[in-house]
C-alpha cells in the first residue's frame, strides 16, 4: 500500500492545488454520473408526469359528454330489481389502442320515480365487484361485506363512501347511456380517475 | 461523524477497501493517455443505468417489441434521451473499445507478465460486440431485423455445429417471439454479468500488475487519486456530452415494423462492423464460401489477437504485432470507407438506390409513426399491420407493379421514381392518373381531352395506333370536345362548365372534394340534361350519348347509350369495376378502344381496395400533415430530400 499523500508534510500550494483537483475530480465525476440516474429517473416517473391519451369510444350516436350507451329501458324488471351490466369502450393501454373492450360494469334499475338510475358495480372499500343479494335486495361486496342499499346508500360502516352513481340518460327510442366512470377506491371523497 | 466511521471501519473494514481503490501510485504522474480504460467503465455504466430503465418499457414479442420501442421513443417523457444515450454509448464504447486496444498493442502492455489481463480484455470485445449485435435486434425493427439476420445466417453456416447453433440462438429454425426473448436475455441479463465478472477479473489483474507506464520518468510519481481520476472525469464528461449531443441533435432511428414480407432494401449493419459486410461482397471472398470469408477470416484475426503475448517471446515479435495491427486496422478503415463511399457518395446505379431505399425507408418510418398516432392507433395485433393495410404505403407500390407499364401518376409510376426501360425514359401509354377524378381532372377531360390521352399515340392496339382510335375519331367524346371545346370557354359559360364539372365530379360522392356546391350541380345537371348554355349550343348533349344514374336516385336519367355509363364516376365502386374489367357494357364496352386489360382476375380484392383507396385519397392522414401538403404531391419518396449522413 502506497503512503496516502495528505499524509505527507506538504506545502500550502501543493495542497492548495490538491483540494482543487479533489473539487473538481468530485463536481465532474457526480454530473457524469448524475446526468444518466436523473434522466433515467424523470423517465421512470412518466407515469405521473405526464397526462395521457384517453381514447374516444362514445358509441355512435353518443349525446356527447362520453355517454355510453348499456342497455335499453325494455331490459329492465318493472319492479326495480338492478340488472348487471357490462361497459364496453376503447380503450388505449400504452402503445395498444383496443376497440370495444369490457373496462367495468354497472348495476342498472328501474327507480321508483320511474327513470334509470346506474351505480359503479365496483366496491368503494378496496374495488371488489359487488353483488346483488335478492332476499334482502342489498348490493353485497364479496371481499368484506360492505352492503348497500338500492339507492346506493351504505347499510354498515365498511365502505367509506357509498356507491359511486353514474349518470345517466334515456333517449326518445328507450336506450339507456351511461357516463360511466370510475372513482379512487378507499377515500370518502369521490375522485374520478384520469 | 468520525466516531460513527470509526464505528464503521471498525465492523467493515472499508477504510481498507477504498484506500485500495484510490491510492494506487502512477509511475511518471497522472496523464491523459490513460483515460481510455476508465471511459470504457463509463460507457458501461451508462448502458447499465439506461438499460435498466429502458428495461422498465420494454416487452419482448413480435407484437409488443417495436410497439413499446415506439412508445418509450415518441410518448414516454424523456423516453428519447434515454433511448438516445444507450444507442449512442453502445457505439462510443466500440470506439473507446478500439482506442484501449490499440494503444494496449501499440504500447506493448500486453506483453508478459500482462498476457492473462490482454486476453480478459478480449474476451471483454467478444462480450461487448455480443452486446451490440443482440441490441440491435431489440426494437424490432425492419433495420435490426435485417441487418441481424445476416448475423445469424453467419451462424448457420458455422461447419458441423451451425445449424444447431443457430436454432438455439433464434429460438426456433427462424425468427419469431423466442427470438427476441432470447436476444433480451442475452442482452440484458447474461451478456452484462460476464461482463461484470470479467471487467472485475480485468481490473483487479490490472492492479496486480499496476499501470503500464508509458514513461515513468515523465514526471514525479502520481496517484489515482485525485490526480488520474480528475483526467478520467474530464474525459467521461466529453464523452457523455458527444452521447448527449448526437442524442440530441441525431436520435435514435427507430424504421417501420419488422415485416418479413417487405423486403428492406436499405438494410446494413451497423457502422463498426461495415468493413466485414464490404469483405464479404468481394467476389474473389465470395468464391471461397460464405463460411471462409465470414467465420475463418475473422476467427483468424481473434486467433491473431490472442497469439499476440505469444508472439511477442520472440525477437522483433512485438513489432511484428504492432506492424500487423496497423495494416489490419489500414484495412479495415479502408474497408469502411470504402463502404460508406459507396453507399454515400458514389453515383452507381445501386448506390443511387441504395439511397433511394434509405430515403423510402425513412418515409415508411414517418408514415407508420403518422398511423401510430392516429385516432386507430395500434392494433393488438401490432403495427406491422398498419403499413400493410395502409392505402398510401400500398397503393403506389401496386400502381407501380401494375399500372406504371402504360399509366403515370403524375409523371412517375407512384412511387416517385420515372419509368425507366433500358437505361431510357419510357413513354407512358395511357392517361396520367394523378389528381384522377378530381375538378381539374373533368375539365380536362371536356376541354382538354387530346392532351389527357395524348400518350394513346405511343402505343397500338392490334396494328393500329391506338391514339388515332382515340384521338382522331369524329364521332366520340375526342371529336365532341374538338366541337365544343370553344364554346365551353366562352367566359359566358363559365358557370355552365363549372357547373357541368361539379356535377359530374358530385357523381362520385368522393368524401376528398366535399362539399359540392348545390346550386352548381344542379346547374350543371341541366347543362347535362338539356345542353343549356349562355352562348353558343351543343351539336349533342352529353346525355344523348352517357347515361347516368345521379347519386341519391334510383332512376337512371337515360339509357345506356354509345359512351361509358356515368353512374357514380370515379368513385369507389365505379373505379373498383372499372380496374376489374373497363371492357364491360357499361365503361369501353362499346367500340374497339379499349386497350387496357380487365384486372378481375390478376388483382386480388385486397390488393385492388388498398389501390383504389389509395386514388381517392382515403386514407388517414395527420391533420399537421394534411395543412403541409395541400397543394403538393400526395406521394413521392424521392422528392423527399430525406439523405441520412452516416
Amino acid at each position: 500500500m502506497n503512503e496516502q499523500p495528505q499524509n505527507k508534510p506538504a506545502e500550502e500550494g501543493v495542497s492548495r492545488r490538491n483540494f482543487m483537483t479533489k473539487f473538481w475530480s468530485v463536481v465532474i465525476g457526480g454530473i457524469v454520473s448524475l446526468t444518466p440516474v436523473v434522466v433515467g429517473l424523470t423517465f421512470f416517473l412518466d407515469p405521473i408526469l405526464r397526462k395521457r391519451k384517453v381514447a374516444g369510444g362514445e358509441s355512435a350516436g353518443s349525446p356527447g359528454e362520453g355517454f355510453l350507451k348499456v342497455s335499453s329501458e325494455a331490459a329492465l324488471p318493472a319492479d326495480g330489481t338492478p340488472v348487471f351490466q357490462q361497459i364496453r369502450k376503447n380503450v388505449i393501454d400504452a402503445w395498444n389502442t383496443y376497440i370495444d373492450q369490457p373496462v367495468g360494469s354497472v348495476y342498472l334499475r328501474k327507480t321508483e320515480e320511474g327513470g334509470v338510475s346506474a351505480f359503479n358495480s365496483e366496491c368503494p372499500h378496496l374495488g371488489c365487484t359487488v353483488s346483488y343479494v335478492d332476499s334482502s335486495k342489498q348490493y353485497k361486496c364479496p371481499c368484506h361485506d360492505s352492503k348497500f342499499e338500492l339507492d346506493g346508500e351504505r347499510t354498515n360502516e365498511i365502505p367509506p363512501r357509498p356507491m359511486d352513481e353514474l349518470d345517466v340518460k334515456v333517449d326518445e327510442s328507450g336506450d339507456i347511456w351511461v357516463k360511466f366512470q370510475s372513482y379512487k377506491i378507499g377515500v370518502s371523497e369521490q375522485i374520478p380517475k384520469n | 461523524m468520525k466516531k460513527l466511521l470509526n464505528w464503521l471501519d471498525d465492523r467493515t473494514g472499508y477504510r481498507e477497501v477504498v484506500n485500495d481503490a484510490l491510492y494506487e501510485s502512477i509511475p511518471g504522474g497522472a496523464r491523459w493517455r490513460y483515460v481510455w480504460g476508465s471511459t470504457l467503465v463509463f460507457t458501461f455504466f451508462l448502458q447499465v443505468i439506461t438499460g435498466i430503465f429502458l428495461w422498465t418499457a420494454y416487452a419482448p414479442s413480435t407484437q409488443t417489441a417495436w410497439e413499446s420501442v415506439y412508445y418509450i421513443q415518441n410518448e414516454m417523457t424523456l423516453g428519447w434521451l434515454v433511448r438516445g444515450i444507450h444507442h449512442f454509448a453502445a457505439q462510443a464504447m466500440v470506439v473507446l473499445l478500439v482506442i484501449h486496444l490499440l494503444q494496449v498493442i501499440i504500447d506493448g502492455a500486453y506483453k508478459a507478465p500482462r498476457e492473462v489481463n490482454f486476453w480478459l480484455g478480449i474476451v471483454l470485445m467478444g462480450i461487448v460486440l455480443g452486446l451490440s449485435l443482440t441490441g440491435y435486434l431489440l426494437p424490432w425493427d425492419q433495420k435490426g431485423y435485417y441487418a441481424t439476420k445476416v448475423a445469424t445466417n453467419i451462424m448457420g453456416v458455422t461447419p458441423a455445429v451451425g445449424t444447431e447453433v443457430q436454432q438455439i440462438v433464434q429460438g426456433g429454425s427462424d425468427y419469431g417471439h423466442h427470438t427476441l426473448t432470447r436476444f433480451f436475455a442475452l442482452h440484458a441479463g447474461i451478456l452484462p454479468g460476464l461482463l461484470i465478472a470479467f471487467l472485475g477479473l480485468h481490473i483487479a489483474v490490472f492492479r496486480r500488475h499496476g499501470i503500464h507506464a508509458k514513461d515513468p520518468s515523465h514526471a514525479p510519481e502520481g496517484m489515482f487519486w485525485p490526480d488520474q481520476i480528475l483526467k478520467d472525469a474530464v474525459a467521461c464528461l466529453a464523452v457523455l456530452a458527444t452521447v448527449l449531443l448526437l442524442s440530441i441533435y441525431k436520435g435514435a432511428e427507430l424504421s417501420a415494423p419488422a415485416d418479413p414480407s417487405t423486403p428492406y432494401d436499405a438494410a446494413r449493419p451497423e457502422w463498426y462492423f461495415l468493413f466485414l459486410f464490404r469483405f464479404l461482397k468481394f467476389e474473389f471472398i465470395d468464391k471461397f464460401g460464405l463460411a471462409f470469408g465470414a467465420i475463418y477470416i475473422p476467427g483468424a484475426l481473434m486467433l491473431f489477437l490472442v497469439m499476440m503475448p505469444i508472439v511477442a517471446i520472440w525477437r522483433f515479435g512485438h513489432q511484428l504485432n504492432v506492424a500487423v495491427t496497423m495494416i489490419l486496422t489500414a484495412c479495415i478503415v479502408g474497408l469502411t470507407g470504402l463502404a460508406l463511399y459507396e453507399d454515400w457518395y458514389s453515383d452507381s446505379e445501386a448506390s443511387v438506390k441504395f439511397r433511394n431505399d434509405v430515403a423510402a425507408a425513412h418515409h415508411d418510418a414517418a408514415r407508420v409513426r403518422e398511423l401510430a398516432q392516429g385516432p386507430a392507433g395500434i392494433p393488438s395485433s401490432g403495427a406491422v399491420s398498419l403499413l400493410r393495410n395502409d392505402p398510401l404505403t400500398q397503393g403506389p407500390k401496386i400502381f407501380a407493379a401494375r399500372c406504371a407499364s402504360c399509366h403515370r401518376f403524375n409523371g412517375h409510376d407512384g412511387t416517385g421514381h420515372i419509368v425507366m426501360v433500358e437505361g431510357e425514359e419510357a413513354p407512358a401509354t395511357a392517361a396520367d392518373l394523378g389528381g384522377f377524378g378530381s375538378r381539374q381532372w373533368v375539365e380536362d377531360i371536356l376541354v382538354n381531352y387530346q392532351e389527357v390521352f395524348a400518350p394513346t399515340r405511343n402505343t397500338t392496339k392490334e396494328g393500329t395506333n391506338l391514339g388515332e382510335l382515340f384521338l382522331d375519331d369524329e364521332y366520340n367524346m375526342a371529336g365532341w370536345v374538338k366541337e365544343h371545346k370553344e364554346t365551353l370557354l366562352m367566359p359566358e359559360n363559365q358557370e355552365a362548365l363549372n357547373g357541368l364539372i361539379e356535377f359530374l365530379v358530385a357523381q362520385s360522392g368522393r368524401e376528398d372534394f366535399a362539399p359540392y356546391d348545390e346550386a352548381l350541380v344542379a346547374k350543371g345537371r341541366d347543362v347535362f340534361e338539356n345542353g343549356t348554355l349562355a352562348k353558343g349550343e351543343f351539336s349533342s348533349n352529353c346525355l344523348d350519348c352517357h347515361d347516368v344514374k345521379v347519386r341519391g336516385e334510383e332512376e337512371a336519367l337515360g339509357f345506356p347509350g354509345t359512351a361509358p355509363v356515368l353512374t357514380g364516376y370515379a368513385g369507389r365502386e365505379w373505379l373498383k369495376s372499372f380496374i376489374s374489367n373497363p371492357a364491360t357494357e357499361q365503361h369501353y364496352g362499346y367500340g374497339d378502344k379499349n386497350a387496357m386489360p380487365a384486372f378481375e382476375d390478376s388483382l386480388p380484392e385486397r390488393e385492388l381496395d388498398l389501390l383504389v383507396r389509395w386514388m381517392l385519397n382515403d386514407y388517414y392522414v395527420s391533420a399537421e400533415k394534411s395543412s403541409h401538403s395541400e397543394d403538393s404531391d400526395h406521394q413521392s419518396s424521392t422528392d423527399e430530400s430525406e439523405t441520412e449522413d452516416p
